[in-house]
């Protein structure tokens, strides 16, 4: 899978947003948190889902009432462990990055 | 000749006068689009998607989930268009293309030559049970309906219909199972068929709706 930034922030957030309360994700409030704009973030929700690191389900009738159903996103075992190399290797690389930063400012 | 210059200038103005209002005409007319009407603009762009999309239900409920803070809904909805462009249009020749295939693919069951006659062909249970019920067996069309309504329910789930309308979608497949069972060209091609009018009345309810 090609890590790109946008990937990173959606890791972190996916990360973090399932460990809260009922660990449901859905669409609109990832993008708010990730900051990653839904052009980006809906193909990389299906990426995910296909590599079977998240799984979806539609909310029932019941819970909805008086709206359409929520289609709502699981983060998987797999996907726990894949995005959570993804965050850690971007958390390591952070250091480095902001080293190499101040070198290019002092050069 | 004096009047003809007085003239001019004032024409001019009136020019100018008229883009500047047309120019606010379009501005208000979108500020009006978006900012009064911004479900109507996102039903606009989810015709994008072909029908049956699962994003396009998935967005319409964002929206609808009150979640949006009104002042940011103009804008999410904007930022909706991208989506519809990238991933609905592309949805939509993916499924065209898929629907071409399986067209392509079903006439030639009924027309490939030999396929009705060639008895090496093994059979599937299903063609099994159609062709005894054919040949006098009613206990033939009780094996057909256990060995074929797993399969034609599971395509009826595929279209997300309502679990009270799934019943109903099955047993009209079978009921036009009983009366135009005399076009499946061959025994063999019981199961496609079976499964093309599960499609085709999963898809009909579903525009029904």
């Amino acid at each position: 899978m090609r890590v790109t930034t946008s990937l990173i922030q959606v890791a972190i957030t996916i990360l973090e947003m399932s460990q809260e309360g009922d660990g449901r994700l859905w669409g609109y409030r990832l993008a708010k948190r990730s900051g990653v704009r839904s052009g980006v973030l809906y193909p990389q929700l299906d990426r995910l889902l296909r590599e079977g690191w998240l799984a979806d389900y539609w909310e029932s009738q019941e819970d909805a009432c008086k709206r359409p159903p929520r289609r709502y996103y699981e983060l998987t075992d797999a996907g726990r462990i894949g995005l959570g190399a993804i965050a850690v290797r971007a958390r390591s690389m952070e250091p480095q990055a902001a080293a190499a930063s101040s070198r290019l400012r002092l050069a | 000749m004096t009047e003809i210059f007085e003239v001019l200038p004032q024409a001019h103005d009136l020019a100018n006068a008229k883009t500047l209002l047309s120019a606010f005409g379009v501005v208000l007319l979108l500020a009006v689009f978006f900012g009064l009407m911004p479900g109507l603009a996102l039903n606009l762009f989810l015709t994008l998607f072909p029908r049956e999309s699962e994003r396009r239900r998935e967005i319409y409920a964002e929206y609808h989930s009150g979640e949006i803070p009104y002042r940011e809904r103009w804008l999410w909805v904007f930022t909706q268009l991208e989506v519809a462009v990238s991933q609905g249009l592309r949805e939509r020749v993916v499924l065209r293309a898929a629907r071409r295939r399986e067209r392509d693919q079903a006439p030639s069951l009924a027309t490939e030559p030999g396929a009705a006659l060639s008895s090496a062909v093994p059979g599937t249970p299903a063609s099994a049970a159609f062709t005894a019920w054919l040949d006098g067996d009613p206990k033939g069309l009780d094996d057909l309906v256990e060995v074929l309504t797993p399969r034609v329910l599971q395509i009826v789930r595929s279209y997300r219909v309502d679990a009270s309308a799934e019943e109903d979608i099955v047993q009209s497949v079978w009921l036009e199972f009983v009366r135009n069972h005399s076009q499946i060209p061959d025994p063999n091609a019981v199961d496609p068929w079976m499964s093309l009018i599960a499609r085709r009345q999963s898809w009909r309810h579903e525009r029904g709706r």
